[in-house]
Parts: C-alpha cells; structure tokens; sequence
C-alpha cells in the first residue's frame, strides 16, 4: 500500500512486506509502522540491512520475475517461495535475504493441507458475511 | 502473448515489477490496479517513461481492496483473459477492526484478494494454465532477527486459530508494551491465512498454478 512513484537506488525492501523506501528512509509499509519500527527504518536504516533482513528494491522485485510472472515456472503449484534458513549452519530463518526455496515442507502448519482446506473453508466465510454487511 | 494484472501496481513494488515486467519480450499487457485514477495514470506516464512503452501497454483498474463492492465492481474492468495476476497489495494494518469484522490488515492483505480471485473465476476471466501470484512474506514463520517486534509461532498454528487470526487483532502482555508487535502479529496472520487459502486453492485448481512468493534480495 505504497505511494511512492519514483526510483531511487537505494530503495530498500524488507521481507517482512512491501517496505519501500526513498533514500532508505522508509516509505509506505514502515511509515505505517508503529514505534519503533518507523523511526528506526527512517533514521537507522542500515541497521535492517546489518541484521539480514533488508534487501534493494530491483533484486528483491526479481523473486517475481523468472519462473513466476515470466518464463516457465520454476515453482510447483502451492508452493511458498521464500528466503532459505540462514542460521546456525542453516538450521534456522534469521532474516529474509539470499537464496529462497519452498519452506511450505518445512513449517509444519504451512504444509498441513488439512488446516489449509479449513482456512479456506473459513476465508470463504468470511468473505460471505463481508458481502451481507 | 501474456497479459498481466498487478494488484498495488503504484506501490513501490508494484511500480518496480511494472518496470521489469514491460522488458520482457513475452508480456504483452500489464493491468495495474489502484484506488485512484490520478494515481494510476501517473504511474502509468512513469513507467511509460522509464520503459519507452507506449502508455497502451498498460491499463489499469480502479480497485479498493478494502471495499466489497469496489471490487465486485471492479471485475467488468479487468480483460476478458488474465494470464498472470499478482497479488502484490498488502502492509501494515492499524490494528483495528473493518466493518466485516475482520482486521483491517487481514482485509487488505487476504480478504480481499480472496474475493478478486473468486470473482474473476467466476466470470471466467483465468483461463486454464494461468498463474496466480499471491505474495506472501517470511513473517508467515519465525524470524529470530525480529524476535520481540515480531511474534514467534515456533510451528504451531492450529485450526483452532483460524478464526481468532480472522477477526482478532493480535494483543499479548508484550504487545501492549511495544504496539509494533501488536502490528506485526496482525500482519503475520494475514499472511498465514492468505498462503494457506492460494495454497488450497492450488488443490481446488490444479489447470491453474498458484505460488506464494516473498519478495527479496
């Protein structure tokens, strides 16, 4: 839900959202955060991109790009296409940067297929008493 | 001939994956969508101007992800055939609740993509072999570099859940004391539920290939 139409360089993104950011001052998704999370990206960015989770807005935008919007697919179907554990030897998501794999056989509730055919059945319900107000 | 429809298309990556999009060859069209026409044209004049593609190239579509009926509405305005659609739009909500009940982070995030893709399906506007793009973000599990600002599942999230990640802003003792995390934890549920429904919807679909997919380096 940003607004900004210009680029700049040093535009930043951080996996946690669509976080962009003029001059990496924060735009859209970190001026809409709440302490400290806005202040912080406005006046320390760099320290996002120190612990790992802060990425350039033109690398971080390819994700999208060869074998998801372009190309052949690189993904089977349900896949969820992230930043690959980086932690303890690999053991652990410390941030959101680097390589990315499907994690969706890695955390257990992203890949039990009954909890997401209840989420849908749910979103759907929703959906209809969203449509009756 | 690959016509592609872009939800946030004035957003910083929506904007972004405009620009990339229009350098390859095999697109022919990019729709972005927005909630006001100013915005869209003067995106579309931007990235005309940075691509050196005619303005024809890209159209657009007025859509609030917020508004039911805008994006009832909206579904006549999309072509008649959209062979990749990007639900780019989401951030951070302000922990509070939309009229529908839901919080408003789960609406613009989740809900309302929801509700595009069912109504576009029911106006046959995704032919077979199109892929739907839901992007998604890696606070949907832990992340220990933002422990504290970010709550931790640590693999559990039960069905149980479903309904109170729905319609309950997140709010625990720490929460209280640092709202961010409040925010976050909205932002993560969001997330969660949205990756979950596109993921069934890829077992509801299988002549359609979904993908979560979280922007980065």
């Amino acid at each position: 839900m940003t607004q900004s139409h210009n680029f700049y360089s040093s535009h930043f993104i951080i996996p946690t959202g669509a976080i962009g950011g003029k001059d990496g001052k924060g735009t859209g998704f970190t001026s809409e955060g709440f302490f400290p999370l806005n202040l912080a990206m406005k006046h320390a960015p760099f320290l996002f991109s120190c612990m790992g989770v802060t990425h350039d807005i033109e690398t971080g935008t390819l994700r999208l790009m060869d074998g998801v919007l372009a190309g052949e697919s690189k993904w089977k179907s349900g896949a969820m296409v992230m930043s690959k554990r980086d932690f303890l030897f690999g053991r652990a998501f410390w941030g959101g940067k680097g390589d990315v794999e499907d994690v969706r056989p890695i955390i257990p509730y992203l890949r039990d297929e009954d909890l997401a055919k209840k989420t849908s059945m749910a979103v759907r319900g929703w959906l209809s008493k969203w449509e009756s107000i | 001939m690959v016509v592609v429809a872009i939800t946030g298309g004035n957003g910083d990556v929506g904007v972004e994956a405009c620009k990339q999009l229009a350098e390859k060859s095999e697109i022919t069209k990019i729709i972005i969508t927005c909630r006001s026409e100013e915005k869209a044209t003067s995106t579309i004049k931007l990235v005309s101007s940075i691509t050196g593609k005619a303005t024809s190239f890209f159209g657009y579509v007025l859509l609030d992800l917020t508004d039911y009926s805008s994006i009832v509405n909206s579904i006549q305005d999309f072509p008649d055939s959209i062979d990749r659609l990007c639900l780019n739009v989401g951030g951070l909500g302000k922990c509070k609740l939309h009229a529908c009940g839901a919080t408003d982070c789960m609406v613009f995030n989740t809900l309302g993509h929801a509700l595009l893709f069912d109504k576009l399906m029911d106006a046959n506007k995704i032919p077979s072999g199109s892929r739907i793009i839901f992007v998604g973000s890696e606070v949907s599990h832990d992340i220990y570099s933002f422990s504290g600002l970010l709550p931790h599942y640590y693999g559990k999230f039960r069905e149980r859940d479903i309904e109170w990640a729905i319609g309950t802003t997140y709010n625990d003792v720490l929460a209280k004391l640092l709202p961010v995390r409040g925010q976050l934890g909205d932002y993560k549920n969001a997330k969660i539920i949205g990756q979950l429904f596109f993921a069934q919807m890829a077992k509801d679909y299988p002549d359609i290939h979904f993908m979560t997919i979280s922007p980065g380096k």
